[in-house]
């Protein structure tokens, strides 16, 4: 069974009104548990709306969520419990920090959730762990800590809630490549261990690329594609006239293909790159 | 040419935190000069300095030892500081922290207006610079209502308007997204083009910096490489051990080159990296 | 959110009320609102609302958008009505209820009251829709400069409300997004006694407090950039200059002011 399921999901900004927008219109989708998916499309394709009615920030205007199985609107009230399962960190997470101390604000959701003492403490350290935050920072004021620091620690206050399905928006905006990198990493690890769901939004298809095992692309409202990373990539043409910008390594593939070289534009990894085309030169020189 | 702007020994640090520990030198013993109507990117990762760097170009910070030379006024003075202003802007990273006005033009009119210019010349000076950005059309809206591409490029009005010479933009698309950082990107490189301004580009983004005449990379507070885009991303291990990247198309050619292959390794963009591959390929 | 805020809202257009000189608008405006207050009979308001009317007909302003500005206040004039309607005495009693009498005088009061309240709200939001927030700033700054003689900082004064305006939208969004993430981590921003509630606005406000210093001092140092210094004589592109236009609209008011001197004396007041 899919942990995510959409059905027919519709909606309307400022509906009735003549100024009415449709921020995301009849998406259909499946996600199954596990999966680290990317999600990608341009400003104003709707993937901001999308994300936030899978923990019910947002009510679909018409359609409906399902979260494990169940519609997540039929239960009057049970809009909090679904937040808790479905964690959701904004873009600059960092701007929500607002306790005295790192460690009370990451235990701000666990404490919402009625986790006892112990039990606040215990998720608290462990996303600390998972975002690589040292233990000795959390008595710290989060206002003290350095950008990088920030973030993680706003990652983690979305962790410390246990969510099966974690949602982040962005993020790696902001940070230089060290940085970003750092922070996919880290994203594919929590991933591994704790074996949830994560969707990951994203503007860099480099970034994508490296870490999700299935990809989402939203164009003009719509759901696009939705399919593993190779399938996606294998077409990269389509992604361009997206106006999505694809890894240079797969624009280069794409150019090749278009001087009437003989290659499949499905490369998204400078390794996969130097693996074909080495097989390609090196075979032509025999 | 001459230089515009003249790094000497110049060692800056923040001032000290409330419990009055000095802090370390955010930049040691720079030594640079910007040459006029050139388009210098600098690179670096966060804390390597390269913001300090750009404020002290316009007197925003001033030299703990040594001079900055702004057309060969010194910023340390502050009887110069009105005249480095009016020749070195400035643009921010965030867009929505430096537009003061709540109508795009009345924002451009901003700097001449603080100058005491005459507003028949004002208003040549915003219709300008608002047509040279392309963003004549929306002179007329609220900044809120507008993309952060559009905001950026409101801001870099706002400088041109000032008629400065040259323009230094601190990390302008760091929070932008990938149309909004080309909308930034053409803009200024069209500026540095047609109108001879002098451009300082600071960024992490090295796809950024390929495009500049010459690359300056920051780290720990010091000049690390200096030289054009394909003398410093020719060094693409040095690069990666200071925390940047280097583009996909100069790593292929590394590897190729490294897996026997017959490539030059001096490849800086997708263009020159398929037509190498092509003509390997088609021999 | 953003979208249900009127005041201070502009409405772009080319009319003449558009073309006034802002200064002449603002003080126009305020004598209007004054001789909202002297009309005393159905007669003298009636002639206001034509006038009113006459002047959203030229502003070329969607009544629409008009009415809007009223919903926000339309408590306040659902209550003022309320109280009019059992306050007034005399006349012919209309419906006994034990505590209290409708007459008919009362119903009268009633909607006079809450016509002039409209027309309150509807003359200062037609101002505020055909001029620009800078114009405005600028008009008030222009109309206070004698202020200058007393030591008091107009143009910084001028400043600050520029900057309160154009950080209004921004700030409003900003309150958006916080309040979104701290729902996504289970804040119940809804339910539970005042003390709770209040408490509940912390992790809102602790975060836009932060925010907006923040943004002060980026915008402190993006402001000197520009040459800013608070202190300098700055000039201005827009010039403030009254023309042949203004000069009719003057005379218009001092007409309506007339008219309504002259209605109250030949009409009973009502109040």
């Amino acid at each position: 069974m899919p942990v995510i399921s959409l059905r027919n999901v519709t909606h309307t900004y400022g509906e009735g009104l003549p100024i009415s927008v449709s921020a995301i219109k009849d998406i259909n989708l499946d996600i199954e548990s596990g999966e680290l998916v990317g999600i990608i499309g341009h400003t104003g394709s709707g993937k901001s709306t999308l994300v936030q009615h899978l923990n019910g920030l947002l009510k679909p205007t018409s359609g409906s969520v399902f979260i494990d199985g169940e519609d997540i609107w039929a239960k009057k009230g049970n809009i909090r419990q679904v937040r808790f399962k479905v964690g959701l960190c904004f873009q600059y997470p960092e701007y929500q920090l607002f306790e005295e101390t790192v460690f009370k604000d990451i235990a701000f959701g666990p404490k919402n959730m009625g986790l006892s003492k112990e039990e606040t403490e215990k998720s608290v350290l462990a996303a600390a762990k998972y975002v690589g935050l040292k233990p000795e920072l959390l008595s710290k004021s989060p206002f003290d800590l350095s950008g990088g620091e920030k973030r993680r620690a706003a990652i983690a206050g979305v962790m410390a809630m246990n969510p099966k399905i974690l949602i982040l928006d962005e993020p790696t905006a902001g940070l230089d490549p060290k940085g970003r990198q750092e922070i996919l990493s880290m994203i594919k690890h929590y991933q591994r261990t704790t074996g949830s769901t994560v969707l990951l939004v994203s503007h860099s298809m480099e970034d994508v690329a490296s870490v999700a095992t299935k990809i989402l692309v939203m164009n003009k409202s719509r759901l696009a594609m939705y399919d593993s990373v190779e399938n996606v990539f294998s077409r990269a043409d389509e992604l361009q006239k997206m106006g999505l910008t694809v890894p240079q390594i797969t624009r280069i593939f794409i150019g090749l293909k278009e001087k009437g070289i003989d290659v499949e534009t499905d490369v998204y990894t400078v390794k996969e790159g130097y693996r074909r085309l080495l097989s390609m030169l090196k075979g032509g020189e025999r | 040419m001459e230089n515009i702007i003249e790094f000497e020994n110049v060692s800056f640090r923040y001032e000290a935190d409330e419990e009055g520990k000095l802090l370390d030198l955010a930049v040691e013993n720079i030594n640079l000069g910007i040459e006029k109507g050139s388009f210098v990117a600098v690179l670096g990762h966060n804390g390597s300095g390269k913001s300090t760097l750009a404020k002290l170009t316009n007197a925003i910070n001033v030299p703990e030892s040594g001079r900055v030379l702004v057309n060969g006024l010194d910023s340390a003075d502050e009887k110069n500081t009105d005249e480095i202003r009016r020749t070195v802007g400035m643009v921010f990273q965030n867009p929505d922290n430096q537009i003061v006005a709540t109508i795009v033009e009345d924002d451009v009119a901003f700097g001449p207006e603080n100058l005491g210019i005459e507003p028949q010349e004002i208003r040549r000076r915003v219709d300008e610079a608002l047509k040279s950005v392309n963003m004549y059309d929306f002179r007329l809206s609220e900044p809120y209502k507008l993309s952060g591409g559009q905001k950026q490029r409101v801001a870099i009005a706002g400088v041109l308007a000032m008629q400065t010479q040259c323009i230094v933009l601190d990390e302008p698309t760091a929070m932008l997204d990938p149309s909004g950082r080309q909308e930034v990107i053409s803009t200024i490189k069209r500026l540095n083009k047609e109108l001879g301004i002098t451009v300082v580009l600071v960024t992490h983004f090295m796809e950024e910096a390929v495009e500049a005449d010459r690359v300056i990379v920051m780290d720990k507070g010091t000049v690390f490489a200096d030289g054009t885009a394909r003398e410093v991303f020719s060094q693409s291990e040095k690069l990666l051990a200071v925390g940047l990247d280097v583009p996909q198309a100069t790593q292929l050619a590394k590897l190729l080159k490294a897996g026997g292959i017959n490539i030059s390794t001096d490849i800086l963009n997708e263009k020159e990296c398929i037509e190498a591959l092509v003509s390997l390929l088609k021999e | 959110m953003a979208r249900d805020i009127t005041i201070g809202q502009y409405f772009p257009g080319k009319s003449l009320l558009h073309k006034m000189d802002p200064r002449v608008k603002i003080v126009l405006t305020l004598v209007f609102l004054v001789v909202i207050f002297l009309c005393k009979n159905f007669w003298a308001m009636g002639l206001m609302v034509a006038f009113l009317l006459g002047g959203v007909l030229i502003s070329g302003v969607p009544f629409k958008m008009l009415l809007k500005s009223l919903k926000g206040i339309l408590l306040i004039i659902f209550i003022t009505a309320i109280l009019n309607l059992f306050y007034a005495t005399g006349g012919k009693v209309l419906l006994d209820l034990k505590f209290a009498q409708i007459t008919d005088k009362g119903v009268y009061t009633a909607i006079f009251m809450a016509v002039r309240i409209s027309c309150l709200i509807i003359s200062s939001s037609l101002m505020t829709y055909t001029t620009t927030p800078t114009m405005l700033t600028d008009a008030i700054e222009r109309l206070l400069s004698p202020l200058k003689v007393f030591k008091i900082q107009v143009n910084t004064l001028a400043m600050m409300m520029t900057l309160a305006l154009r950080f209004i939208p921004t700030l409003i969004e900003e309150i958006d997004k916080i309040m979104n993430a701290q729902k996504a981590r289970g804040a119940d921003l809804e339910s539970g006694n005042l003390i709770e509630r209040a408490k509940a606005l912390v992790p809102i406000l602790v975060p836009l407090f932060v925010s907006s210093f923040r943004r002060a001092y980026e915008l402190a140092f993006a402001m000197e950039c520009r040459c800013y210094t608070g202190s300098n004589e700055r000039t201005r592109m827009k010039q403030m200059k009254m023309s042949f236009l203004d000069f009719i609209f003057i005379f218009g008011i001092i007409v309506l002011l007339a008219g309504v001197i002259l209605l109250n004396r030949f009409f009973v007041h009502l109040i």
